[in-house]
């Protein structure tokens, strides 16, 4: 069986104690296979041969994407391959990040596996309202692939993506919850959290409550990025009870990026039951996050790289088995813990210290930033 | 020259909480305006600039001297509480004291004397920062001189600095003594900070502490707004037997304080017309980071400024793999980064001029870039205009028309030699000079 057929088979049927193992064997397939990697890692002396557990596997930064093909040889030629962009809004004009995926099947798999575990446990269709354009208005974003892949796979026919590249249709977006509110059809809203935003901000202007039929989910991505003024995970929650009438545990937030093929959702009462006391519904604020059991989270100590103890915070760090045609293991910028499985993320680093007789360093870049693009400071960077 | 004895009145006037057995729970609006009342000097008698300055000068000379018992118990305490090493510390203070001196006090004095006219406040609040050890130092002497009472508000990470240098004062002159009083409270003792700020004619913010954006809005508050330092080293400089020597100096100046002054170096531009002897500048200010690593060890970085140092290291790191003209110097474990470009990239595809002056995470994490001539040096500067504190410039007498040109056509407040930057003069115009000249007059 090939490694893409051993990860695919994993993803269907997981089995913890092979993840070491078949982690070390994409590892090894990964340095042989993907140059720009090998080149890396043998730049920081590591070799396969030596490598004895995943966690002493070189992580790249999730900027590596910017900057190198990370993808097994030959992949970004190969017709099958999808190629999606990073958003590129983080660091203004800079490059965007790119991720070839050599098989997207596989990461197809991954991220339906893990939705239908999080987003819809209990196993029914629905209609769905995506804010976020599909996969063939927007094919070099990883959020619209999955958008197009969950309403294939969960969706009923009653399904609108309200979204060009653009702008978000509110208004359609609107008269679409309200024809579902009608019908008492429940209905699972997919988009970014900015999206979120501009609908409620729409509702509340409007007066609008809609009182969504019981069942009716919904998943924000993105946290604050691409607004001016951020919305809160728990006003989100909150947003979404008031004004859509959703209940609290179906509010799910997901982490993912698109150097991922694999994402991590909030754990509430609706997809975890009993999982964790601080994920009870009235907990809107301290929600961990579940990885599938193919991704392997760590928090890095950013001076040694080591992983931290359970509970202590470090640099994100991901092993994917999923990504097994590019790379596995990606370290990214943000900041967060790992205990008992959950994942917290807090997000972004910047320094944390005021410089002197300066606003804080963060402060100053977020300043100049903002000069040139007119975003607001306060933001608060997301992965996507 | 003798010490004289502090009386326990002048003592008690050093509000810190270890001093005078005040915790900041039991501090209360009221305390604000009594303090600011007694430092304007209803109770006091003004000593009078030239007195004034005597004090103080006496009191920097105490403070310059390594084995100064104050100066040692304030440096053991910061370095325990921020994770600094001590030798830091001893060089980033001496540094920061060095202009102090009889002679410059005594010309500020004269120079206030001079300008009796203007109208200046009778009492400033200085909001200190936590993270620099006697930031706002400048500020504090100049307001003293002039005639102001002065309420300090240290910071909670950093409570011990003015403390003891007020407990000196006021042990050499007990009424040049009695126009300070420092108390600190934490920033969540935002009643506290109102009272300072309601109390005191002018208050002086340092640092993120208490949120500058939002005090800004308060009529009487100035703020030093975000500025970071720079550096600029003409050919003269790079002439083999000069430049170890500027090199040394310039990671000096990285390297006091941590890097998280205000006058802390972040870029350093080396005019080379092939972009060698930035190289060569780059190399040797790495060797001089690594030696000082030895003799002032690095700071223990939180965790935060040590996730953005290690993404900063990354993205060179993945620039140079991708075939780009970058390379990255660093030590082990996060203690000094060097960052270097033999060109700026204003010509890059989507460059724009702010991405040319590189503003660092600190800890001793500079940029070094290679620049044509002077006029693409300026070019660097333009996106940061007005935003540079200190410059410091290395260069031989032919360089000097030019560099000095150029830096001047800039607007910078203070500029200086490699390994003078912590050290500006008293008439620093720091922040482009509002404050001075409201103590002092404008020039």
């Amino acid at each position: 069986m090939s490694i893409y057929e051993q990860v695919l088979t994993f993803i269907h049927r997981p089995e913890p104690e092979s993840f070491q193992r078949l982690a070390l064997d994409v590892f090894r397939h990964q340095f042989e296979a993907v140059g720009a990697y090998r080149r890396y890692c043998q730049g920081r002396g590591a070799d396969p041969g030596a490598v004895r557990i995943v966690d002493d596997v070189p992580a790249v930064s999730n900027v590596a994407f910017k900057y190198a093909e990370l993808a097994i040889d030959g992949a970004a030629r190969s017709a099958a391959a999808a190629v999606f962009l990073t958003s590129g809004t983080t660091q203004g004009r800079e490059r965007r990040g790119r991720h070839i995926v050599a098989r997207p099947e596989i990461y197809r798999a991954s991220a339906i596996a893990h939705l239908r575990t999080m987003l819809f446990p209990d196993a029914r269709r629905v209609a769905i309202l995506a804010m976020h354009p599909t996969a063939d208005v927007m094919p070099e974003s990883s959020l619209a692939a999955m958008v197009s892949w969950c309403i294939e796979e969960f969706g009923t026919r009653t399904h609108l993506a309200a979204a060009s590249r653009d702008r978000i249709d509110v208004e359609a977006a609107t008269g679409f919850l309200a024809g579902a509110e009608a019908r008492r059809e429940p209905v699972c809203i997919l988009g970014t959290t900015a999206a979120f935003a501009a609908l409620f901000s729409e509702l509340s202007s409007g007066g609008v409550k809609l009182r969504l039929a019981p069942g009716s989910r919904m998943m924000d991505t993105g946290g604050a990025k691409g607004q001016a003024v951020p919305m809160q995970a728990a006003e989100v929650i909150e947003q979404a009870g008031k004004l859509l009438a959703i209940a609290p545990a179906m509010v799910v937030n997901e982490y993912g990026m698109t150097e991922l093929c694999s994402q991590l959702y909030d754990a509430t009462a609706f997809n975890c039951p009993g999982v964790s006391n601080a994920n009870t519904q009235e907990n809107t604020k301290d929600r961990f996050k579940i990885p599938p059991p193919w991704l392997r989270v760590t928090a890095r100590d950013p001076v040694t790289l080591k992983p931290m103890p359970d509970g202590e915070i470090g640099l994100l760090t991901f092993f994917d088995l999923a990504n097994v045609g590019s790379v596995s293991a990606v370290m990214t910028e943000d900041l967060g813990w790992v205990e008992r499985g959950g994942v917290r993320v807090l997000g972004r680093a910047t320094g944390g210290l005021a410089r002197g007789c300066a606003l804080a360093i963060g402060q100053f870049s977020a300043t100049e930033a903002a000069r040139r693009t007119g975003v607001s400071p306060e933001r608060v960077e997301a992965p996507r | 020259m003798s010490v004289s004895t502090a009386s326990s009145e002048a003592q008690a006037r050093v509000r810190s909480p270890r001093a005078a057995g005040l915790d900041s729970s039991r501090l209360v609006e009221s305390d604000m305006a009594s303090a600011a009342a007694r430092v304007r000097g209803a109770e006091n008698i003004n000593p009078g600039a030239d007195r004034m300055a005597r004090a103080l000068a006496h009191a920097f000379e105490l403070w310059r001297d390594r084995d100064y018992a104050r100066r040692r118990k304030a440096i053991a305490a910061i370095a325990r509480s921020a994770g600094y090493s001590v030798a830091m510390l001893e060089n980033s203070i001496d540094a920061l004291l060095k202009p102090f001196t009889s002679d410059a006090l005594k010309s500020l004095a004269a120079r206030v004397s001079s300008s009796g006219g203007i109208d200046r406040p009778g009492t400033v609040g200085f909001i200190a920062a936590g993270n620099v050890a006697g930031a706002g130092m400048h500020e504090i002497a100049i307001a003293l001189v002039a005639g102001a009472g002065v309420v300090v508000k240290t910071a909670s990470a950093e409570p011990v600095f003015f403390a003891e240098f007020a407990r000196t004062l006021a042990e050499i002159d007990r009424d040049a003594g009695a126009r300070i009083e420092v108390f600190h409270w934490s920033r969540t003792r935002a009643d506290l900070s109102a009272a300072l700020i309601a109390n005191c004619e002018r208050v002086v913010a340092y640092g993120d502490d208490l949120t500058i954006e939002s005090l800004h809005h308060r009529p009487n508050v100035i703020g030093f707004g975000s500025r970071v330092s720079a550096a600029v080293v003409a050919p003269g400089a790079t002439d083999p037997s000069r430049i170890d020597r500027v090199a040394e100096l310039l990671a000096r100046d990285v390297a006091l304080f941590e890097q998280l002054g205000c006058l802390s170096l972040h870029h350093v531009f080396v005019v080379s017309h092939t972009g060698d002897a930035a190289r060569d500048v780059a190399i040797r200010m790495s060797a001089a980071l690594e030696r000082m690593g030895k003799s002032m060890p690095p700071a223990k970085i939180p965790l935060r400024d040590a996730a953005e140092i290690r993404g900063l290291r990354e993205r060179a790191r993945w620039r140079r793999i991708a075939g780009e003209p970058v390379e990255l110097f660093e030590g082990p474990r996060l203690e000094w980064t060097v960052v270097f470009e033999p060109r700026p990239n204003l010509f890059a595809p989507g460059a724009v001029r702010e991405d040319s002056f590189k503003v660092s995470p600190g800890f001793r994490t500079v940029h070094v870039t290679g620049v044509r001539d002077l006029g693409e040096f300026r070019d660097c500067l333009a996106g940061v205009s007005g935003r540079i504190e200190a410059m410091a410039v290395a260069g031989d007498e032919s360089d000097a028309a030019g560099v000095g040109a150029t830096v001047g056509a800039i607007g910078i407040p203070y500029v200086c030699a490699p390994g003078e930057m912590q050290s500006p003069p008293l008439d620093w115009r720091h922040g482009g000079g509002g404050f001075f000249d409201m103590m002092v007059g404008a020039r």
